[in-house]
C-alpha cells in the first residue's frame, strides 16, 4: 500500500524508503520483514535495525548485492542507536518512513517533530494479536491455531504472544485444550525443522517479570517445563506459558511480553469482547472464532483493529493489503486511491515555507467546543452508508446551484476555488462514495473482504497560499469522516461555503 | 446424553488447514523409521473383504498375519524374539470359521475379526444385523466391525443411532465392537464429530472412519475430528478410552507413519497401541515390508523375494 503510492500518486520516481526498526521481539524460526513488501513495487528500501536484532535483518541484506538476487543498492541494511531515525525522516530523499514496534513516545516525538512535507508517514507496524473466541466456534480448531500461533508468531506481529478473550460458556474447554496443546510444544534448537519453539530474541527482556507479576495477582500460570536438553543450557529458551485469572489493568494486558505468552480473559459476549478489545494498547490485528456467521461477522466490523481474521490465524494477502496498527492507517492510502495527491511535491515558492503548524495553543476556545461537536456527530455520520452521504452531498450540490446571490464562475475570489468548482467536486464524489463499498479479494486460504471505514475526526489545516488542503475536505467528509478546518485567513471561503 | 453432541461446531477450512500441515511433517528416518513400521505392522488389521474371498486365500492370510516381516529381517533387526503379528484378521462372516481353524492350527492367538451388520452399505433390517452379529461371534470371532446406518445419521435421528448401536453392542456379547461410521458418507465433519460421540456413548471399543469400500476413506481431517471427539469423550468421562481405526486408502508405509504421529500429537502416546489404534489395510503390509528390506540390506527387494499375503 505505501509501496504502491510510489507508483500512483505521487509524480517522479518511487522514492526511497526507511525503516527504522526496533527490537523486533520474539523471533520464531523464520523471519519476514514487512520492509520487503515495499520492494517488488518499485521501491528501494533502507532498514535501520537495532543492533540486538541486527543479525537475521543484515543476513537479509545480503539479498541484495553485486551477484545476488535483487541489484545492488535495492535493500539497504543499516544498523544503530534509534537516534538515527530522526536523521532518516529528515533526510530530504527519503519519501516514505515506517515503523516496527515502535512504542508511543518514540512515534510521538517522530510524527508531531517533523515538517508537513517530507517522507509519507506509514502506520507504525506490529502489535500484539487479539483473538475472541465466541461460544459457537470450533474450540479444537481455535486452541490448534493459538497454540500455533504462540509459539511462531505471524511474521507480520512477530511480538510474541496473543490475548485471547473467551466467552464465558467455553472459558473451561478452551482452557482444557490450550493446556493441552502448550504442553506438546516442542522447545529446542530453531535449526531443527521439527523445534515449533525457538529462543528469545537477542537482546529483548524475558518475560519472567511480566510473568512474575501476575502470579502475584494471584493470576493462575500454567507453564510446561522445559525438557532437559537444550542448545546453550536453556539460558535463552522460555516455555510456553497460559496465564488465566487477570483483568486488563495488569500488566501482561498492558504491555506486550516478549515471548511465548498467552493471556486469557473471559468475556459475557460479543459486545463486551469488542469493548475489552478496543481498550487494550498496541494490537495489531485480531481474530474472531465463531461458526455462527452473522455474529462474526458482526464482531469483526466492530472491532477497531485494521486486520481481523476469521476463524483463521495469520492468513496473509499477499497483495500487501493488511492495515496492521489501529485505524489509522492511512487517510493519504485512501485519498490516494481516489486519485487525490495531498503529497506532490510541494510548489516552487519565493519565500521559504513558514514553520509548521505547530498545536502548542491547544487552549485555543474555539478549538475544543468544535472537537467536541465533531466528535459527537462522527459515529452517526461514518455509520451512514455511502448510497446515503451521497444522497448529502448531492443535496450540498443542489444547493450550492441555488446559491445565495452566488457570484458568478468567473468570481474566484483569493482562494482559486468557485462554487462551480465545488459543486463539480462534490457530485464527483458522490458518485464515488457510492460504490466504493470495498473489495473482495482472493488469498491463499480464503477470501478477504477489504472495507473502508473512516477515521472518524480529521482535522485539516494549511498554511500556504494555495488551498491545497480543499481538495483533501470533499473525500474526507464523503468517505465518512468529520472535519475540524483550521484555515489560515483568507483560505476559509470556500470551507465556509460547504459548510453552509 | 443428547446435550452432548447440540453444540458441536467444526469449522471445515480450519481443520483442513492443519491436515494439510500434517502432511508436510518431516517422516522419521534410519533406525527410528524401522521402529515406527514395526510398531505399525504391529496394530494392522489385516483385512480381506471381496467377493471372491474363499478359504484357500483366508488361509494364506492368516499364515501372513502370523509372519508378517521374513524372519531373516527380523533378525537383522533384533526383533524376532519379541513376537511381531499383526493386529488382527478381518474377513467376512462366511469366512470366520475358516480363519479361526487356520490360526488355531497355526498355534497363533491373533484374534479374528469379522465385519457384520450389513457390511458396507448397512442398508438392512436392524433384525438381521443382530443375527448376523450373534453367528459371527458364535463361529469365533473375537473383535466384531459394525456398521452404522448412515441415513439415521443424515436424517439426525440420534437417539435412533444410539439405540441401534445399543443393540449391536449388547450382541456382541464378550467380543469387542468396532464402530464404522462410514465418514464419506455422513456429509459433514460436524457430522462426522456427532456419530462418533453417539457411537462412543453407546459403547462401541472403537470407532472407525470407513468401510474401505466409500469414494472417500480415510483421511487427514475426518481423522482428526473423530481423534477430538475421543479426547473429549475421554474428558468429559473421565476414564473411558476409545480406541481409533482409519481404515481404507491407506497404502504406503509414509501415510501409515504419518497416522501415527497424528495419533501422537492429538491423543497421545497412549493410544499408540494395538488396543486403541488399528490401521485397516491390506496392501500396506507390503509396502512396509518392502521398506524394511530397504533398511536392512540397502535395496529394494525384487517380487518374488517377499511373501505374498
Amino acid at each position: 500500500p505505501w509501496g504502491q503510492g510510489g507508483v500512483q500518486g505521487t509524480k517522479g520516481d518511487p522514492g526511497v524508503e526507511s525503516v527504522p526498526g526496533f527490537p523486533v521481539g520474539f523471533l520464531g524460526v523464520p523471519v519476514r520483514v514487512p520492509a520487503i513488501f515495499g520492494v517488488p513495487t518499485g521501491n528501494t528500501a533502507l532498514v535501520l535495525a537495532p543492533p540486538d536484532a541486527a543479525p537475521p535483518l543484515l543476513l537479509l541484506g545480503e539479498l541484495s548485492g553485486e551477484g545476488a538476487a535483487l541489484p545492488p543498492g535495492v535493500l539497504n541494511v543499516l544498523t544503530g542507536p534509534p537516534g538515527l531515525s530522526q536523521a532518516l525522516r529528515a533526510h530530504p530523499e527519503v519519501t516514505s518512513v515506517t515503523f516496527l514496534g515502535a512504542s508511543q513516545d518514540e512515534l510521538q516525538a517522530l510524527v508531531w517533530g517533523s515538517p508537513c512535507r517530507g517522507p509519507r508517514l506509514g502506520s507504525p507496524q506490529g502489535g500484539r494479536v487479539v483473538v475472541i473466541v465466541l461460544d459457537s466456534a470450533d474450540l479444537d480448531s481455535a486452541a490448534a491455531a493459538i497454540a500455533e500461533t504462540t509459539a511462531a508468531p505471524p511474521a507480520l506481529f512477530p511480538w510474541g504472544g496473543c490475548m485471547v478473550l473467551v466467552q464465558d460458556a467455553v472459558v473451561a474447554p478452551l482452557e482444557r485444550r490450550l493446556r493441552a496443546r502448550l504442553g506438546g510444544l516442542r522447545v529446542g534448537n530453531p535449526l531443527d525443522p521439527k523445534t515449533e519453539v525457538g529462543p528469545l530474541s537477542p537482546g529483548a527482556p524475558p518475560p519472567e517479570g511480566v510473568v512474575q507479576e501476575a502470579r502475584e495477582e494471584g493470576a493462575q500460570v500454567f507453564q510446561p517445563p522445559l525438557p532437559p536438553l537444550l542448545p546453550g543450557g536453556g539460558n535463552n529458551f522460555y516455555p510456553p506459558t497460559l496465564i488465566s485469572g487477570v483483568a486488563p489493568t495488569s500488566r501482561c494486558l498492558r504491555e506486550p511480553a516478549l515471548g511465548p505468552v498467552l493471556v486469557l480473559l473471559p468475556v459475557r459476549g460479543p459486545s463486551e469482547a469488542v469493548a475489552v478489545a478496543s481498550a487494550l494498547p498496541q494490537t495489531a490485528a485480531a481474530a474472531v472464532w465463531a461458526q455462527d456467521i452473522t455474529v462474526a461477522l458482526d464482531t469483526a466490523d466492530r472491532l477497531p483493529q485494521g486486520l481481523v481474521w476469521l476463524n483463521a490465524l495469520d492468513l496473509l494477502d499477499p497483495s500487501g493489503g493488511y492495515a496492521g496498527g489501529a485505524a489509522d492507517s492511512g487517510l493519504d492510502e485512501v485519498l490516494r486511491e481516489f486519485g487525490c495527491p495531498p503529497w506532490e511535491q510541494p510548489p516552487k515558492v519565493d519565500k521559504p515555507l513558514s514553520l509548521p503548524v505547530t498545536m502548542d495553543d491547544s487552549s485555543d476556545p474555539d478549538l475544543a467546543p468544535a472537537v467536541a461537536a465533531a466528535r459527537g456527530a462522527a459515529l452517526g455520520w461514518g455509520r451512514l452508508p455511502g448510497a446515503m452521504r451521497a444522497r448529502v452531498l448531492r443535496g450540498a450540490a443542489a444547493a450550492l446551484e441555488g446559491g445565495h446571490g452566488s457570484p458568478k464562475d468567473g468570481d474566484s475570489g483569493d482562494s482559486g476555488y468557485t462554487d462551480g468548482h465545488l459543486r463539480r467536486a462534490l457530485l464527483r464524489w458522490a458518485a464515488h462514495v457510492e460504490c466504493a463499498g470495498g473489495a473482495v479479494q482472493e488469498v491463499p486460504g480464503g477470501r478477504a473482504l477489504v472495507t473502508r471505514r473512516p477515521l472518524g475526526v480529521v482535522g485539516v489545516a494549511w498554511d500556504w497560499p494555495r488551498p491545497l488542503a480543499v481538495e483533501l475536505l470533499l473525500p474526507t467528509l464523503a468517505l465518512g469522516n468529520c472535519v475540524v478546518v483550521l484555515a489560515p485567513p483568507g483560505g476559509v471561503g470556500p470551507a465556509q461555503r460547504l459548510r453552509k | 446424553e443428547l446435550g452432548w453432541i447440540s453444540r458441536v461446531y467444526v469449522n471445515r477450512p480450519a481443520v483442513v488447514r492443519h491436515a494439510e500441515q500434517i502432511k508436510k511433517w518431516k517422516t522419521v528416518k534410519g533406525n527410528w523409521q524401522a521402529a515406527w513400521l514395526l510398531k505399525a505392522v504391529t496394530c494392522i488389521d489385516l483385512t480381506t473383504l471381496s467377493g471372491d474371498d474363499t478359504p484357500s486365500n483366508v488361509q494364506r492370510l492368516c499364515f501372513k498375519a502370523k509372519h508378517p516381516i521374513r524372519e531373516d529381517l527380523l533378525k537383522a533387526l533384533d526383533m524376532h524374539d519379541k513376537g511381531i503379528t499383526v493386529g488382527a484378521v478381518c474377513v467376512y462372516p462366511a469366512r470366520v470359521s475358516d480363519a479361526v481353524n487356520t490360526l488355531k492350527a497355526a498355534g497363533c492367538d491373533i484374534p479374528v475379526a469379522s465385519v457384520a451388520a450389513g457390511f458396507p452399505s448397512g442398508q438392512t433390517p436392524l433384525e438381521t444385523k443382530l443375527a448376523e452379529i450373534k453367528l459371527a461371534v458364535e463361529y469365533g470371532a473375537r473383535e466384531i466391525d459394525i456398521v452404522i446406518s448412515r441415513s439415521l445419521v443424515l436424517t439426525g435421528q440420534w437417539e435412533g443411532l444410539y439405540e441401534e448401536i445399543r443393540q449391536c453392542r449388547a450382541a456382541c456379547g464378550e467380543a469387542h465392537m468396532k464402530t464404522i461410521l462410514a465418514t464419506g458418507e455422513l456429509g459433514s465433519l460436524a457430522n462426522v464429530y456427532k456419530a462418533s460421540m453417539i457411537a462412543m456413548m453407546a459403547g462401541s471399543d472403537f470407532i472407525k472412519t470407513s468401510t474401505g469400500k466409500e469414494v472417500e476413506n480415510a483421511t487427514f481431517p475426518v481423522g482428526i475430528v473423530m481423534m477430538r471427539a475421543i479426547k473429549e469423550y475421554y474428558w468429559q468421562t473421565g476414564y473411558k478410552v476409545v480406541g481409533f481405526k482409519p481404515a481404507g486408502g491407506i497404502r504406503t508405509a509414509k501415510e501409515a507413519i504419518t497416522w501415527l504421529m497424528l495419533v501422537k500429537e492429538e491423543l497421545g502416546v497412549e493410544w499408540l497401541t494395538p488396543e486403541l489404534f488399528r490401521l485397516g489395510a491390506s496392501s500396506l503390509l507390503g509396502d512396509i515390508e518392502q521398506q524394511i528390506f530397504c533398511h536392512v540390506t540397502g535395496s529394494y527387494p525384487r517380487q518374488h523375494e517377499l511373501a505374498m499375503a
